[in-house]
């Protein structure tokens, strides 16, 4: 699947959005299916929540507020995979635990969560995307973005990238292949209490690295380990309120590339994404197995 | 003076388009603010310079022949890819796969290199002024590769023929490869060539060799063979009407059949591969040959294949290759669907004196030229190498006539096949064996081979005991060596990269051909709607059970897809993403007869493929000895001794009055059902004898009428 793109400022704010629209515009050839991209703001704020439902948007926004103390909401918008998106803000003092559990009663399937990050994706080309959430005028310190060759799963704005699992906010992947040893991987994750929302291999990828991280590893040995342990070809970022991280499978089968340019980082699955806005810097291309960690 | 292209602005194509154009008139042509572009000058055939005034993208100089490319900048991956002859220079860095698939020309990269680079090389010269990365020389069949600085792990792995010279250290060595120190002549050839190119020189050089020409397939060694002891068939002498002549004993191909003086006897039953060659050229019908009863071991009832097999595993020691298709019975078939009439609800058609249209037009969907077929048949790809000259010839020749599409296999092409053949699909497999851009450019549709039903998640195989010199010279490969294709296309990993691979072989035949693209069954569905999103003119599924030249046993016996149950999915697939009336799905694996290729077309295919079926008119018995070249009618053979059995003329003909019988066929199917078009059978047309056939195709199960899985749904 896919084309990849990521960039990070160094302790500022600055035109992410605008960046990753650039990148993955450029990078459109790669898939048309659908396209996406998760900002980070430096500070945590109230919850943000974009939920998807297929029809009645209105009636399913009154049902989320008379069960969660939502402070602000936008009218519902409709998606280009005609279903709609509502989208709310929850006070901060809130659980985790009580939004996700409404929102599963209610069984409306999350597209983003969290109080760093923002996730927008639909189905179309990356002008289509934009053209819903007006993503690009979106300001932060680093974000990922993906546009969308859909391979072994459905073809929806739920199912677009940047993934996240709402057992994790404010953790996003995008992720370019496959992992050919998915069930396997599953099954161990599991045994260590890990619960599984899709059968989507990118979600596996946020299971594991997270399932490391919690074991006490930092994110640099997580995904050096992730190359070991996971099969078939890939490229992934993994962002985070700290900073993005990536890495590409042992034979090199999928690519990517980095830029390090003045106080800005940049990652795409090809040179001409970070050409175009990063055009004087030095390109590297990332080794076979080779993981990369950028924190600000 | 020279002329100037600014690309900013510039698709691909109407880059190439400029450049093909201005290639005429001016002698070098300078391309401004290229921008990461992919597919730079592909296929470009002109005596021309380009200068590149910065980076670019993927396939910068693909299947070029005759230009000298400047890069300034960077390169993408995949520079040189598969190129002919020319030259490219990148000032900057390469990304991977730097070269791969080259014949000829030189390719210079004054920075790093990335991994795979060289892979699959078969001629012509890499130069990396810094490091190479993972696997230099993948697969590398000729030609030679100069490192000046380091080079990664693996290098040289699998490498048969051709040398890698490294100026800096060398990491590991791959599988095959061996590290010398170069000889002081090689060190100063090496050295005039890079003060040719004005790059710096080294004192000494280690050189990466291969170790062995067979590295996968070595002759059996050591160990003495163990016999095969269970006989599958007996071998009967009249000896009242035996001539003596001795014919039987010259065309055994296993050697089973000895004389004693003028007696023939059957020496070593149990080798008898069932091939009737014995009985075919037996002048008096003196020589029989009966399948016996399938024996069994003792305890555990192994059957006599299997047990014969192990016994060939313990003799030489890596899984043993055998033609053809499988022996497994447990594949559903496609008999289990029948045809039902129509009588006076509808009536039926005349086959005998009332017309039925068989004309298809396939992959008119970006392509300016889609192929017109008089009937739904495509001969399906059977390289020069793995059959004959003489059966590629007659294969043309019969679908020529008869207004189908020949195929010229993953082997390259022969004159005398583009000559015969009316419409000819060139393979693009991925051993790129015998691809150029003039290659690619003589068919009138281009096939990228993906899988093959028989052996699906492998590459092309063609032992060295096939490898003669004309199917060396064509494939550019070692005399002896095994012709084996890689599992994927190197630069084919998964479906962007299938995308940018459609486009790159348009960008190659200036969009104008179908391009096709062919899968061995397997996820359908989600190979199926990669290959359309991808921009595939023509889809090919090949089913289970379908034949090959060469396959280890073990993988044809236990892999793959029924054939009528990959249809249905792919016809379902194209429909769910709405690109059912786009992009045409041809359906093959197995297909013998008329009725298989009506029930294939009534259950969605646009048009059928018949490869192994089409060799049966020349003579082939189905025994499955075609991998060794040892083929005694003459068909999967290169031995001018045996293709000599082979009367072109007459093959082509029996070719042909087998396919118009068959055409016939399909026809009586869909006039009975009440149709006057090939085109116009549909699955309503068909009932299953079997709950099974009905899951597997939503047909209609015969005296419920209704779908097998509707039985299932009612019982909730």
């Amino acid at each position: 699947m896919c084309g990849i793109a990521g960039v990070m400022f160094s302790n500022r704010e600055e035109h992410v959005g605008q960046f990753l629209f650039t990148m993955l515009k450029s990078l459109q050839h790669r898939g048309m299916d659908s396209a996406g991209v998760a900002i980070y703001r430096p500070e945590p704020k109230d919850w943000l929540v974009r939920i998807v439902v297929e029809d009645e948007p209105e009636e399913a926004l009154s049902k989320i507020k008379y069960r969660l103390n939502v402070t602000k909401y936008e009218r519902p918008k409709k998606l280009n995979d005609g279903t709609y998106l509502i989208e709310f803000v929850v006070p901060g003092s809130i659980k985790l635990d009580e939004i996700r559990s409404v929102l599963r009663k209610l069984g409306f399937p999350i597209l983003s969560l969290g109080r760093y990050s923002v996730i927008s994706k639909d189905v179309g080309l990356v002008e289509d995307v934009d053209g819903v959430f007006k993503f690009s005028e979106s300001k932060g310190t680093h974000g990922i973005g993906h546009v969308r060759f859909s391979t072994e799963s459905a073809v929806d704005a739920i199912h677009a990238h940047p993934f996240q699992t709402p057992e994790f906010p404010d953790i996003a992947i995008v992720h370019n292949g496959q992992i050919t040893n998915y069930w396997k991987m599953r099954e161990y994750l599991e045994l260590d209490g890990h619960v599984f929302q899709t059968d989507n291999d990118s979600e596996l990828i946020i299971h594991y690295i997270v399932n490391k991280l919690r074991k006490g590893m930092g994110l640099e040995e997580a995904l050096e380990s992730a190359v070991r342990d996971l099969d078939g070809p890939f490229a992934f970022l993994i962002s985070m309120p700290e900073g993005i991280g990536m890495a590409r499978d042992r034979l090199g089968l999928r690519p990517l590339v980095v830029a390090e340019g003045d106080g800005v980082l940049a990652a795409a699955s090809e040179e001409v994404a970070i050409r175009k806005i990063l055009p004087e810097s030095k390109i590297y291309y990332m080794r076979p197995g080779e993981v990369r960690v950028w924190t600000q | 003076m020279d002329a100037v292209i600014d690309a900013s602005k510039l698709m691909p194509r109407e880059i190439n388009r400029k450049l093909r154009e201005y290639a005429k008139e001016y002698k070098r042509i300078i391309i401004r603010n290229p921008n990461a572009k992919h597919y730079i000058a592909a296929g470009l055939v002109a005596d021309v310079e380009v200068v590149i005034e910065g980076s670019a993208g993927y396939f910068l100089g693909t299947m070029i022949h005759g230009p000298k490319i400047l890069l300034e900048g960077n390169a993408g991956w995949y520079v040189g890819d598969n190129m002919t002859s020319g030259e490219i220079a990148v000032k900057g860095h390469a990304g991977n796969g730097a070269g791969q698939y080259m014949y000829g020309g030189t390719l210079i990269v004054e920075g790093d290199a990335g991994d795979r680079s060289a892979a699959l090389m078969k001629g012509g010269r890499v130069i990396i002024k810094g490091d190479a990365g993972l696997m230099t020389g993948l697969y590398m069949m000729g030609g030679e590769v100069i490192v000046l600085g380091n080079v990664n792990d693996y290098a040289g792995e699998m490498i048969i023929r051709g040398k890698i010279f490294v100026g800096g250290a060398v990491k590991s060595l791959g599988k095959n490869a061996k590290v010398e120190e170069a000889p002081p002549e090689e060190v100063e050839r090496v050295n005039s060539i890079l003060r040719k190119y004005g790059l710096p020189t080294k004192d000494s050089y280690y050189v990466i060799l291969p170790k062995s020409l067979r590295p996968v397939y070595k002759p059996p060694s050591g160990t003495p063979a163990m016999k095969k002891l269970f006989p599958k068939y007996r071998v009967v002498f009249k000896y009242d009407i035996c001539i003596g002549c001795g014919t039987c004993a010259m065309v055994c191909p296993e050697g089973v059949i000895k004389m004693k003086g003028y007696k023939p006897v059957a020496a070593r039953e149990a080798d008898c591969i069932g091939c009737y060659a014995c009985m075919n050229y037996c002048p008096t019908d003196a020589v029989k040959v009966e399948r016996v009863a399938e024996s069994m071991t003792n305890r555990a009832r192994i059957d006599s294949s299997t047990f014969n097999y192990m016994r060939q595993m313990a003799s030489i020691g890596h899984p043993p290759v055998i033609g053809m298709g499988a022996e497994n019975k447990y594949f559903p078939s496609l008999d289990q669907l029948t045809f039902i009439p129509g009588q006076t609800s509808r009536p039926p058609i005349d086959s005998y004196r009332e017309p039925c249209d068989t004309e298809v037009v396939l992959g008119d969907r970006f392509a300016e030229r889609p192929l017109k077929l008089k009937a739904p048949i495509m001969i399906g790809a059977m390289s020069f190498g793995s059959v004959s000259k003489e059966v590629k010839v007659a294969l043309a020749k019969a679908a020529g006539r008869l207004g189908i599409a020949a195929n010229t296999g993953e082997g390259g092409m022969l004159p005398e096949e583009r000559k015969y053949a009316t419409i000819l699909v060139v393979q693009y497999a991925s051993g790129r064996f015998g691809v150029s851009a003039s290659y690619l450019r003589a068919g009138d549709a281009v096939e990228i081979k993906i899988g093959q039903g028989a052996k699906p998640g492998m590459g092309g195989l063609l032992l060295g005991e096939k490898v003669t010199e004309d199917i060396a010279k064509m494939r550019g490969i070692p005399i002896g060596a095994d012709a084996i294709s890689p599992a994927r296309h190197l630069d084919i990993v998964g479906p962007e990269d299938l995308k940018m691979k459609i486009e790159q072989l348009r960008e190659i035949t200036d969009w104008k051909v179908p391009i096709i693209v062919k899968y061995a069954a397997g996820r359908v569905a989600d190979d199926v709607k990669i290959a359309a999103k991808a921009g595939a003119d023509i889809i090919v599924i090949d089913g289970k059970p379908s034949g090959t030249g060469a396959t280890p046993y073990i993988v044809t016996e236990h892999t793959g897809y029924a054939t009528m149950a990959a249809v249905v999915e792919a016809h379902k697939a194209l429909k769910e993403i709405g690109l059912r009336d786009k992009v045409s799905l041809v359906v093959g694996g197995g297909i013998k007869t008329g009725a298989d290729a009506a029930k294939v077309l009534a259950l969605g295919a646009d048009a059928v493929m018949v490869a192994s079926a089409t060799l049966v008119p020349i003579g082939c018995t189905y025994c499955g000895t075609c991998h060794n070249g040892k083929c005694p009618y003459g068909i999967a053979t290169q031995k001018p001794e045996l293709r000599r059995r082979i009367n072109v003329e007459l093959a082509a003909k029996r070719i042909e009055n087998y396919l118009k019988a068959f055409i016939e066929e399909m026809c009586m199917f869909a006039q009975l059902a009440g149709k006057s078009k090939l085109s116009n059978l549909e699955r309503e047309d068909l009932r299953a004898l079997t709950f099974e056939a009905s899951m597997l195709t939503g047909v209609k199960l015969m005296g419920v009428e209704r779908p097998a899985s509707d039985l299932l749904r009612s019982d909730e």
